[in-house]
Parts: structure tokens; sequence; C-alpha cells
């Protein structure tokens, strides 16, 4: 990874970095991915993968069991307004 | 018939592709037990899930994919035993997961397709690429408060099915027919209510353009979010003559996503979307495992399809001896084909005359008043069974039954009470009909010497007459056959 693209998902992350630190979080990141090669590496040929012995999604009825949050929700809440979570204004 | 739009220096067809967001019915949302009820007060249908607390882990509601199975096979598709869900990363106000839950490249339902009717009565095949499970966003108003936007998160986390059909359509017109089709079969599949202005069915169309006869796939745009049928057709229609001009000025048309103006009948750029690939889509880890449609379901939502319009249409046909016509454009939504067959239950009702009915005079009057749902009328389904039944019987002739019917939807009352109360019934006394007869006769000898002269036309003439001096209430039959008597 270069530091074009260490910017480019840095935006995409909403993650702002001093010009000065860009080059050290590259080298980290190059540092990480390199650990990420080491893993592919194994040799995993040996070990069972049958899709059909895996676990499948637990699912939970349909039933309404939640309500009446609110409170408890706009608690942590930066800013609120009425029952709404308020934010700068998105769009023009 | 083709739609063309003619360049400067050749002739373009139109290339549509639709994702159409259908909102599931369900009690509660797809990964957490809030309710998925739209409206109530903000941010009250919220569990700390939907709202991106963290620590907390999704669980899936088995009636949703059962509804997304349901919809499927209503698409003629196939249903993928083994789906998952996968991330889709964005940052927005009303998505505070900063990710919405999807599925990417292992969706529950894979190609499919429906059948649409085209302007000639032709039939032509759309292709579904995909159908799969994702999660709705919360709701951003812009308008309460000066610098802020509120946020309700009482959409967000509510299942959604996005239905991807592949570009087959060439028309807006087909776009419009596609889009009629698919909220016609989920409204029969009761998974999705199909309401375009309540926004539970969004869609989005991509349009290019390429030289008639090639293959080529040129760049398109995407339209985001048309919410009615009709502009839709409108907004395809704009863009596709967009790209065609910018061709002829030798401009290129970027990807890119846009905007439809309803009030301006044109699309504008909204600012550029990051690409596809920057969604950064990946397994949900949260659910890791994959999402399994057992035989045991498919059989049982296999048993629960209920009747499709097409053989509902048929059935009428057989049932009701009314025409293929008749019986598709009753089908065509559930509400009208119900309505139809609670008339047809009453005594004496006649298949034929209820269909006229609903067809010609109550769709004028719906569209007239803007009623969208045959049930909000006056004219009940009884109300217009028993009326077919009062024409059949004699009581009253077929224009007092026409003339009936906005009456009812003024006073809310009976037709039988109308009938009484304004002497409506119909007048089969030979004595009474011959008499004014005799009258009509007197007074036109000019006519009567030309009819029996040979001009045959003017029967009609004469038979006017006689209903206009019995304000409709004549028996034709009785009038035909007297008239035809005196004038010989």
């Amino acid at each position: 990874m270069d530091t074009k693209e260490i910017n480019h998902i840095a935006k995409l992350a909403r993650l702002k970095f001093d010009e000065g630190s860009v080059e050290g979080i590259t080298k980290d990141m190059n540092d990480i991915l390199k650990w990420m090669d080491i893993l592919q590496s194994a040799d995993t040929s040996s070990v069972d993968n049958n899709e059909d012995d895996a676990q499948e999604l637990r699912q939970r009825e349909d039933v309404v069991k939640i309500s009446n949050l609110s409170e408890d929700l706009m608690k942590n809440a930066p800013e609120c307004y009425e029952h709404y979570f308020t934010v700068p204004k998105v769009v023009e | 018939m083709s739609y063309i739009i003619k360049g400067r220096t050749c002739d373009y067809e139109v290339v549509i592709g639709l994702e159409v967001h259908c909102q599931v019915i369900s009690k509660a949302k797809l990964f957490s037990s809030a309710s998925a009820e739209s409206g109530g007060t903000p941010n009250d249908h919220v569990a700390f899930i939907d709202a991106g607390f963290p620590g907390m882990l999704p669980v899936v509601n088995k009636f949703c994919v059962e509804q997304a199975v349901k919809t499927g096979l209503g698409l003629n598709a196939k249903i993928n035993k083994k789906s998952v869900f996968a991330r889709k990363n964005y940052f927005y106000a009303d998505l505070p997961q900063g990710y919405q839950i999807s599925q990417y490249d292992k969706p529950i339902v894979g190609e499919g397709y429906l059948d649409i009717e085209l302007e000639d009565g032709s039939t032509k095949r759309i292709g579904i690429e995909r159908l799969h499970l994702e999660q709705d966003a919360g709701k951003s108003i812009h308008d309460m408060l000066p610098g802020k936007s509120c946020i309700d998160l009482n959409r967000s986390g509510v299942a959604l099915m996005e239905i991807v059909s592949k570009p087959d359509m060439s028309s807006p017109y087909e776009a419009g027919a596609y889009l009629t089709k698919l909220r016609s079969i989920v409204r029969y599949l009761e998974t999705c209510d199909g309401n375009m202005n309540e926004g539970s069915m969004r869609c989005d169309a991509n349009v290019s353009v390429r030289p008639v006869g090639s293959k080529e796939l040129r760049t398109r745009c995407e339209i985001k979010n048309v919410n009615s049928i009709r502009y839709l057709m409108q907004a395809i229609e704009y863009e596709a003559n967009r790209h065609v001009d910018a061709y002829d000025n030798g401009e290129e048309i970027y990807q890119e996503t846009r905007l439809f103006n309803a009030n301006k009948k044109e699309t504008r750029s909204m600012r550029g979307k990051e690409n596809a690939n920057d969604y950064r889509y990946f397994p949900d880890p949260d659910l890791a495992f994959p999402l399994v449609v057992s035989d045991e379901l498919l059989e049982k939502v296999k048993n629960s399809m209920p009747e499709m319009p097409e053989e509902k249409a048929i059935r009428f046909v057989q049932t009701y001896k009314i025409s293929e016509d008749e019986a598709k454009r009753l089908s065509a939504e559930k509400t009208v084909a119900n309505y139809f067959e609670e008339a047809m239950k009453e005594k004496g009702s006649d298949g034929k005359k209820t269909a006229n009915l609903i067809l010609v005079e109550l769709a004028a009057y719906m569209s007239e008043n803007q009623i969208e749902n045959i049930y909000e009328l006056k004219t009940t389904a009884s109300r217009l069974g028993r009326i077919t039944a009062l024409v059949e019987d004699g009581t009253i002739g077929l224009r007092i039954a026409k003339e009936l019917l906005p009456m009812i939807e003024e006073t809310d009352k009976e037709p039988e009470a109308i009938i009484e109360e304004k002497g409506l019934k119909q007048v089969s006394d030979t004595g009474e009909i011959e008499k004014i007869i005799d009258k009509i006769i007197a007074d036109n000898p000019k006519n009567v010497e030309e009819y029996k002269a040979g001009k045959e036309k003017l029967f009609g003439f004469f038979v006017g007459q006689v209903m206009k001096a019995t304000q409709g209430k004549a028996n034709p039959a009785v009038i035909n056959k007297l008239l035809k008597d005196k004038l010989s």
C-alpha cells in the first residue's frame, strides 16, 4: 500500500491524519499486511472445510419485544431535539 | 412497438434496468425485535442494535426470510439454499452502524423473470438478476431546525428486499409495466404493501442508450428514488434524451447518480457517490454462518403460495363468463380482483355487467377523484353486485345502473333506497310506453317518412327520444318491439 491508498481509505473512514504521520501509518499497514500473508501461507489442506458440516445462522421468531427505549437511547446522544437525534445539517 | 430516439447521426434505443426496494411486511425488524411499523413517535421503534450501539448482536428474523423466499418463488426465481450477509460500508447520519447489513455475492434469491404486457397486447419476458435482503436506513429531516438535520431511526433496520432486474427493458412504457407488475406480485403475495407514495416501495433506474441494432452497453446513469410509476417513465424519457443529445454533441456520459425533479421533469447530477468497490463489502462477522433455506421451509412456502394474477384471470373467464381481456384487467390488482369476486357473491349478479361497471364507470370515477383503493368507494362490492342483479331481473336499466354509482358515492345510500326515492324503476308497462311512442311519432313526421323510405339509422333516433321522455327508465327491449310494430 502506498500513501495514496492510505489517504483514500482514511477519507472513506472519515479519519484525518497529520501530514507527517501518513508515512508511519503506511509502514504499519504494510507490516500488518505482511503478517496476513504469513497467515495466508499456512497449509490448511488437511483442515475439514466441508460446508455441509458448518453451522448455520441462528434465526428468531417475528415477535416485537422492544419499545419505548427512546429515553435510554437519547441519554448518550450529544444532541437531541424533542424525540429526534440532531446532527449538523447533512444537505444544503 | 419499439421506442426509438432520433439522433443526428443515427437512431438510438434505450436500455433500462431497475432496482426496486420493497419494504418487507413483518411485525419486527430484520435483525432486531423492535417494531417494523412505520410512523409513530420518532425513535420509539428502535432497539439498541438499530441505533448502532456497541456490543449488540444481530439475529435474523425468520419471517423476513420466508417473505423473501415467497417473493422469489413469485418471480419464478432460483432460491439459494445458502446465502451470506455482508456489510456495505458508508457514512451517513441516518445509518448509525456506519454500514448497512446487506447481501453481496451470495444473495438469497437468484435469477428469475416476470412477464409484462406491451402496448400491442403481446407479452415480453423481463429477467430478474437477483433479490437480496438488507436493512433499511433511518430518516433524516432537514427542514425542522435551522442548521441541523433531525434523525428518526424508526425505519432503521426494517427489512428490505432489493429486487434487481436485468437490463431488459427498452422503453419508458416497459419500465412502467415492469414496476406495475412487480407491485401487483408483491401485493398478491402480501410480502410488501407496494405503496410508492409512502416509500414502502422505491425504485432506482439505470438508463443508457445505444445505436439501434448494436449490442454494446454504454455508460449508464442511475436515477434515484423515483416515487411513482408516472415519474419513473418521465425520468427515463428525459434521461435517455439527455444521453442522445450528449452523443450528438460529441460529449461523454459519465457514470453517476442523478435525482429526478418531478416539477421540472428533468434529472440532475447528485454529488458523485463513491464507486461500487468503495463500499468495501465484506462478510459480516456478526453473521458469519450462512443463512440456510431448509427444504422444509421451501416446501412450506410453496404450499402457502396464493393464486397469482395469471391463474386468477383464467379462473375468472371460466367462472364468470367474462372476456379474457376483462379478466386480465380485473386480476391485475389484488384489491380489484377481490372486490369483483365479492360483488359476484350477491344473488343474481352478472359477471359481464359487474366487470364493465368496475373497469369503465368505477375506474373513471376513481381516477377523477384520485381514489387508489377500490374499497374506499361508497359503492361497496355488495352494492355493485346488487345493482347488476337488479339490471338482470329487469328492475332497472343499464343506463340507470351507471347513473346510480355517482349518486351512491354522494349519498352513501343503498341502491334500492335511491331507486325507490327517485322512482328509477324501469318502465316495462307497454301501455305507458305506447302513449309516449305515439306522441313522438306524431311530433316527428319528417323522420318517420325518411325511416319508412329506408333510412334505417333513424331507428336509433326514436329509441333515444323514448329514453329521453322516460328519463332512461323505459325497458329497451319493450321500446324496440313497440317501435318496430308502430313504424312498420
